[in-house]
């Protein structure tokens, strides 16, 4: 894909879609060194993310709290504040111009009627605002105002007219105290010149009134699931409690019903959305745990807990009382109007008409291609799919149908966040070597500072900077008096208000007044946003001091907000809070980030298509890569795949991607050779490998490592595997089809298997590829063999997105599915040379048994037997099932917590070739990142050890979750590897000497702000 | 507005006051109907269970009349109705059906005859501002439940009239006249008409559960636009206690217009609507008519 | 009302190739259903079927033709159109369940429900007769073959006071067109 040659591309990149995706694939550009456009149609970045208030299957909010990698601590304000990140929302684009490599984007802003630079985001025009129509995001079951905020948290954070609705009453006009809001303001052209595009347009949720049979917009106590997500959600006006909108009470008895525009070609939308079944079952735990005393069905047609850990929530959910699974799908909601609950009819498993009363109806709302999609795709001239979607071709997942565009996220087909991110990463993996060539010709050159000045001799000169926030802060808490208490306190030089410290004048007076009273110290109190914490240290250090020296104290949001109604209150704890900031400053000692040489190269462990594609994306962002395959021929499991679901031809693919890694002269290849041994940290690993062949080890010296040793087919130990010659495996199957096999050829009934093994005790996960390899394998049956009676014998049939099509295209080729239930499961005798099966069919509401010429496994893929090694040679988890674990399932499904080390593949958990290939070049690209660093760089703020007052009990050492303890076993002290330390504090806490102390938040700093309190 | 009119077997006998109270409402809001001449019986429910082709014949002959005389095609029974719009759809989507067809009916499919409903006529051809206008005596007081039916509206792409789940034109033309009409999930509920005669037992059930839960929903009475439904929802009500009275839509038109023809009809119910329609001072207690 | 009939099939009893006659007849694609009970659930007539609506599409696609043939449900069927109107997979339930009947009526099956058939019968021959339906001829002679004879005599009585049974049929002029198209249609298969 790269051409080395082709320095004239331009080293920019279009983002064009502002969710998870987007933002996570422009981090990963603009840190690959590319300047980055992040646009968005919607006035605030984010997508649908601010709707999530928990996510699956962890229950927790995997974006933010539970993320420790960079760049992924929180996506927006990372993007917001990225030097080479452009946001660029409320935008449309109109055109395309150019070719491949330079493009030239036109694009429109879109008037915000409110000028960015002179809001202050007081709020005062949406009080006077007198329309009020439904809020975008949730669903419409809050109201805002025409002059409004998307949501509380939106970035960039300020307002803007929603002119459709706005009366022009003119009363924002007249009460903006920076006359902000101009309604006079036109949309903008601009013109964008990029060398390539990702497009992360994400989804829409279905319209569910075209479901009348379901009462949405019609029975107030109907709701979607994105409805119900946004109640469930804790800045919800119920704060995260489900009611009925009909009359506020909350509801014991809350019917899901799945499938409500998906897996259904009345509507156009015979994919399956893919999501859906697990946001149910999250969102029926979370109101059960909300609620105590609430109970929930779920209405549905085959559950799809196919991701990773994902049965087991599944499982988890059904075992705990109060979710209850209907396996049939609801004709009609129908209202009793005295009660205004819901009635449902349904078909029990006996083939009986049911009737049952709810007190609120979810409706679990699939997800079409985004809004403006078409208009889009014709302005840049790629084609969709016959729903809409990006048009892509099986094993090229982030290729758009033009050269230099790319695509990512659900746009391509619905997905969840960790396949997103993991896709939109592969996304700008490919940007990033169509543009490798052109790296860092367009970042912005950093702001140079004056040499730092040494303080260490100097008395504390605190300066203090009360900020009014324009009358947010001002307009509750005495500022004029806090500052004047604070000028009283010891060592303070000057203390004064300023009227917004976070602007750029506010800046520079902080600025002037350090350099004029040669402050030392800086204490500022308004709010701590994060997003400001950058900005505030550059000024200092624009003014020569380290930017450690800085104390931020949050009066607006701890004082202002929370103590509205008592000024008086609240002025009180502000001069209580400068106090401490002041006590605490007066002791800051500068820090500085620890820094080590990185060596430049990367180490990939296994060589199927996993590592193949890892290897051949670093090697083509430019580092050098050393790919270690324990066995003699590249490759993997794909070598077993003779056949797709679509056109594409999986060896050729193979034996292209094997050449291209052969011939690739940063490519190093070790066959049948084994990983002894891996020392070292990021930046600097040393690993021992024995090859097959040669007498001495081969050591390697290389920067980080990506993990993709795949996984194996499990082997049956049941149905007469082994006992019968006519039971076999799905992969044994496909061998005898592709090569034509004649007893299979002429077979007149041939019965299949699911769930071999699979999803029991013994292996309680879902192998996610059994249900399309069958259909794939009874596809080709049918089309080599149409005399063949086919029989799938199923728990749930798991052909998630598109492959939906093929469930359909299977049984319209007439292969039966019969669902079995696992207590119940198909019974098979041999019959001679053919093999009975005896089964319940649900359908039939009877007995089925036929005799099978062949019966056919899906055995299900489990994790290599290695894993458990090389997991305890890296310093890397496994999950209960012995797949490796990453960091965050949801945020870093590419990472390991150890920084350094990358995952993807089989190793990660089972998966379908395309998304293999899609993860393991979003690896590559995070690999890059890291190696594209130069010297590996950790934060300032770090644990420490007090050598005379460590015992060296190891306890540190052992908690420690990013490997940033060693002991020194010379010394018996415990050591801080400062570059993986993240500054967490656990060894602090648990240290019982006192011996650990975190930089600045020493204990001497931290007593002299209690003693500030008492 | 000059309208073609097949009035169906029904509208001659058990239905012949939803017969008379079309035409006069029709005429009342200045649309002509010409009965199309000579027309047969469209099969009703049991030409398409015996035998395909007949039930395509059968509506084909008289969409062959309708052809020649040009207008629009109103269908009041929704029986019909419902023939004539499958067979329409199947001669026009089927090229070998229609030749097939063609050839025993003897004429030339053209395939620009619509064939509409009343309600679709009222509700858009004519408009409901004019229905308003010509209101003398509102319905005020009166809470109705809308009866669609099956057929009316299923499947939609044949019936493509209203929205299939939750149809409306019903509800707002008994709003234009003043009624009150009732939040009730029932109206596209199957009555069994096509077994009233042959299995009572399915079909005094499925009556039941329509008439209670309108009676719950707060109507005092069910209006329809079908004289299979109405026929059959009159007939197989529970005949002990209070019963509702089953109107068609266009009797209540003729109340409101104060049409004199239409008044009559509203005797000729086996459950008789005066009772309450005096109640509400909506018919002047002890008329005859 | 009735309970679903129990099933057991054998080997042999199984023809995938059935469903091909029954969309040819329907215009449908039967096994294109993946059992989602829908129509099933929201089917008025389901509590007194032999087996529910979902449940005659498998024995179509498994093939179990004689018991399908000779069942009640292909009768009772309404063609309310519910479950076409809702299928997921775009099946008219309906139209398959005429094609059903017309088969058993070809193929001489002993017919579920022999009132309902009588009655269609009795309808087409009166149309076939005057061109048009007299509903006091057709209520008349069905109570008398049904022997039911009084269960509604009073509401048809009252009818006919109403002037809603006129007591003579009409016969259209264009009665030897009717004749035509019965003759060419049915073949005869009336009586």
């Amino acid at each position: 894909m790269t051409n080395e040659k082709n320095t004239d591309r331009i080293g920019a990149v279009l983002v064009v879609g502002a969710g998870i995706g987007g933002m996570q694939a422009a981090l990963l550009t603009a840190e690959a060194g590319f300047k980055t456009y992040l646009l968005d149609k919607a006035p605030a970045i984010g997508g649908l993310m601010p709707l999530l208030d928990r996510t699956f299957p962890t229950d927790t909010c995997g974006l933010c709290t539970s993320c420790p990698t960079q760049p992924a601590y929180c996506p927006f304000i990372e993007c917001d504040r990225h030097p080479n990140i452009e946001l660029v929302p409320y935008a449309e684009i109109e055109g395309l111009e150019g070719r491949p490599g330079r493009y030239r984007v036109a694009i429109t802003r879109k008037p915000r009627y409110v000028d960015v630079e002179l809001c202050t985001g007081c709020g005062e025009c949406v009080a006077v605002c007198p329309v009020e129509v439904p809020r975008e995001l949730g669903g419409g079951l809050e109201t805002r105002r025409a002059i409004y905020r998307p949501y509380p948290q939106a970035f960039p954070d300020t307002y803007l007219i929603d002119r459709e609705h706005c009366t022009e009453c003119l009363a924002c006009v007249k009460v903006c105290p920076t006359q902000a809001v101009n309604l006079n303001m036109q949309p903008q052209s601009d013109q964008l010149e990029v060398g390539a595009i990702i497009l992360t347009l994400g989804a829409s949720a279905f319209d569910a009134s075209q479901k009348g049979e379901y009462g949405f917009g019609r029975y107030e106590n109907v709701l979607t699931s994105i409805q119900f997500e946004r109640m469930l959600s804790l800045t919800s006006p119920s704060r995260g409690i489900p009611v009925r909108p009909s009359d506020g009470r909350v509801p014991r008895r809350i019917a899901f019903i799945q499938c409500i525009g998906s897996r259904d070609i009345t509507v156009k939308r015979g994919y399956c959305s893919s999501i859906c079944c697990m946001y149910a079952i999250k969102q029926a735990t979370l109101a059960r745990e909300r609620v105590p005393e609430s109970e929930s069905t779920i209405f549905y047609m085959d559950i799809r807990t196919f991701g990773k850990d994902f049965d087991r929530y599944f499982e988890r959910s059904r075992a705990g009382r109060g979710v209850f699974y209907q396996p049939s799908m609801v004709s009609t909601v129908k209202l009793i109007p005295k009660t205004q609950n819901l009635l449902l009819t349904y078909t029990d498993a006996r083939g009986q008409q049911r009737e049952e009363e709810f007190e609120l109806v979810v409706l679990s709302v699939g997800f079409g291609p985004p809004e403006g999609g078409y208009e889009l795709a014709s302005r840049l001239g790629i084609a969709l799919n016959e729903y809409g979607f990006c048009r892509r071709s099986a094993l090229a997942p982030t290729e758009t149908s033009k050269v230099g565009i790319f695509v990512g996220g659900a746009f391509a087909e619905p997905k969840d966040i960790p396949e997103t991110v993991a896709e939109t990463a592969s996304a700008a993996a490919d940007a990033a070597r169509f543009l490798a060539a052109s790296r860092g010709t367009l970042l912005q050159p950093r702001g140079e500072f004056p040499p730092e000045r040494d303080v260490s001799y100097e008395e504390p000169r605190v300066g203090v900077f009360v900020c009014q926030c324009g009358t947010e802060i001002a307009g509750v808490v005495d500022v004029a008096g806090v500052a004047t208490d604070a000028s009283q306190l010891r060592d303070v030089t000057l203390a004064r208000e300023i009227p917004m410290a976070c602007t750029s004048e506010g800046l520079e007076a902080i600025r002037r007044a350090i350099a004029a009273k040669e402050l030392n110290r800086v204490v500022v109190a308004g709010c701590t946003h994060r997003l400001y914490e950058s900005s505030l240290q550059d000024c200092l250090r624009s003014a020569g001091l380290n930017p450690y020296l800085l104390e931020r104290v949050n009066l607006r949001g701890e004082c202002a907000w929370v103590h509205r109604h008592d000024p008086k209150a609240a002025t009180t704890k502000a001069r209580t809070l400068v106090r401490m900031a002041v006590a605490r400053a007066r002791l800051l000692e500068p820090a500085r980030r620890t820094e080590g040489a990185l060596i430049p190269s990367g180490l990939v462990i296994g060589g199927g298509l996993a590592g193949l594609t890892a290897s051949l994306s670093l090697a083509e962002q430019g580092f050098q890569v050393y790919l270690v395959e324990k066995e003699g021929q590249l490759g993997g499991n794909l070598r077993h795949t003779h056949y797709l679901l679509d056109e594409a031809d999986p060896q050729r693919y193979l034996a292209d991607l094997i050449t291209q890694v052969e011939s690739n002269r940063r490519i190093t290849v070790y066959r049948q050779a084994v990983v002894e041994n891996v020392s070292g940290l990021v930046g600097q690993y040393q690993t021992v490998l024995s090859v097959a062949g040669q007498d001495e080890p081969v050591t390697l010296r290389h920067g980080v490592i990506i993990v993709a040793t795949g996984a194996e087919e499990a082997r049956p130990e049941e149905y007469l595997y082994g006992e019968h010659p006519r039971v076999i495996t799905q992969r044994e199957l496909e061998k005898k089809l592709a090569g034509g096999d004649e007893a299979v050829l002429t077979a007149r009934r041939v019965a299949m298997i699911q769930c071999v093994g699979s999803r029991n005790e013994n292996r309680p996960y879902c192998s996610r590829v059994c249900c399309a390899q069958a259909i794939k394998n009874a596809l080709r049956l049918k089309e080599a063999n149409p005399q063949a009676d086919v029989f799938v014998f199923y728990r749930d049939i798991r052909t998630y997105g598109f492959m939906e099509d093929d469930y359909r295209r299977a049984r319209e080729a007439d292969v039966v599915f019969v669902r079995y239930d696992p207590e119940d499961r198909p019974q098979v005798s041999p019959q001679g040379e053919r093999i009975r099966v005896v089964a319940h069919d649900p359908a039939l509401r009877g007995e089925l048994s036929l005799d099978a010429d062949w019966l056919v496994l899906s055995t299900g893929i489990v994790p290599c037997a290695g894993n458990k090694a090389l997991a305890s040679m890296l310093g890397v988890p496994l999950n209960q099932d012995s797949f490796f674990l990453e960091a965050n399932p949801k945020g870093s499904p590419l990472d390991f917590e150890t920084e350094g080390i990358y995952l993807c593949g089989l190793a990660h958990a089972p998966k379908l070739a395309a998304e293999s290939i899609a993860q393991a070049n979003g690896a590559a690209i995070r690999a890059a990142v890291r190696l594209g660093k130069e010297r590996v760089e950790g934060p300032a703020i770090v644990a420490t050890v007090d050598e005379e007052l460590c015992a060296g009990c190891g306890l540190c050492v052992s908690l420690c979750p990013y490997g940033a303890r060693q002991m020194d076993d010379a010394m018996r002290v415990a050591r801080v590897v400062e570059v993986l330390c993240r500054g967490c504090g656990l060894c602090v806490t648990v240290c019982p000497n006192g011996a650990s102390q975190q930089r600045t938040f020493g204990a001497r700093q931290v007593m002299a702000m209690l003693d500030a309190v008492l | 507005m000059k309208f073609s009119y097949y009035p169906g077997c029904s509208l001659h006998a058990t239905a012949m006051e939803y017969g008379s109270s079309v035409q006069a409402v029709f005429k009342a809001l200045d649309a002509e109907l010409v009965e199309i001449s000579d027309w047969n019986c469209c099969g009703a429910s049991s030409a398409h269970n015996l035998n395909y082709l007949l039930s395509l014949c059968l509506p084909a002959r008289n969409m062959a009349i309708a052809q020649e005389q040009g207008q629009t095609l109103v269908v009041p029974c929704v029986g019909c109705l419902s023939r004539l719009k499958m067979a329409d759809r199947v001669l026009r989507d089927d090229p070998a059906r229609r030749r097939e067809v063609e050839d025993i009916v003897g004429f030339r499919y053209s395939g620009d005859l619509r064939i509409l409903p009343p309600l679709a006529i009222i509700g858009h051809d004519i408009g409901l501002e004019r229905v308003r206008g010509r209101v003398q005596r509102p319905l005020e007081g009166l809470a109705v439940a809308c009866y669609y039916g099956c057929l009316l509206v299923r499947p939609p792409e044949i019936a493509q009239f209203d929205d299939p789940e939750y149809p409306r034109s019903m509800d707002q033309l008994m709003e234009a006249l003043g009624a009150k009409t009732v939040e009730w999930s029932w109206s596209t509920e199957c009555c069994g008409a096509a077994l009233s005669l042959t299995r009572r037992d399915i079909v005094e059930h499925l009556v039941d559960r329509l008439v209670d839960t309108a009676r719950q929903a707060g109507a005092q009475m069910i209006v329809t636009a079908c004289p299979l439904c109405q026929v059959n929802l009159e007939m197989r009500q529970k005949a002990e206690g209070e019963r509702l009275p089953i109107l068609y839509f266009t009797e209540l038109m003729g109340l409101a217009f104060d049409l004199e023809g239409t008044k009559r009809g509203l005797d000729q119910h086996l459950v008789s609507p005066l009772p309450l329609l005096q109640s509400l001072s909506l018919v002047p207690v002890g008329q005859a008519f | 009302m009735a309970h679903e009939a129990s099933l057991k099939v054998v080997p042999e009893q199984i023809n995938l190739s059935f469903v091909d006659q029954v969309n040819q007849a329907s215009g449908q694609v039967v096994q294109r259903c993946y059992h989602c009970f829908k129509c099933t659930a929201g089917c008025p007539i389901t509590p007194f079927m032999d087996y529910g609506p979902d449940r005659v599409l498998r024995m179509v696609q498994l093939g179990l033709k004689d018991r399908l043939l000779s069942s009640s449900t292909i009768w009772l069927c309404a063609a309310c159109e519910a479950c076409a109107t809702r299928c997921p997979n775009d099946i008219d339930i309906a139209r398959v369940m005429d094609a059903l009947r017309h088969m058993a009526l070809a193929e001489g099956y002993p017919v579920g429900e022999k009132t309902i058939a009588d009655f269609h019968r009795l309808y087409l021959a009166l149309i076939q007769r005057f061109g048009r339906m007299h509903e006091a001829t057709l209520m008349g002679i069905h109570k008398l073959r049904s022997g039911d004879w009084f269960s509604d005599m009073g509401a048809g009585m009252r009818l006919f006071f109403m002037g809603k049974l006129p007591l003579f049929p009409h016969r259209i002029k264009g009665i030897k067109e009717i004749e035509t198209i019965f003759e060419r249609t049915m073949k005869g298969t009336i009586r």
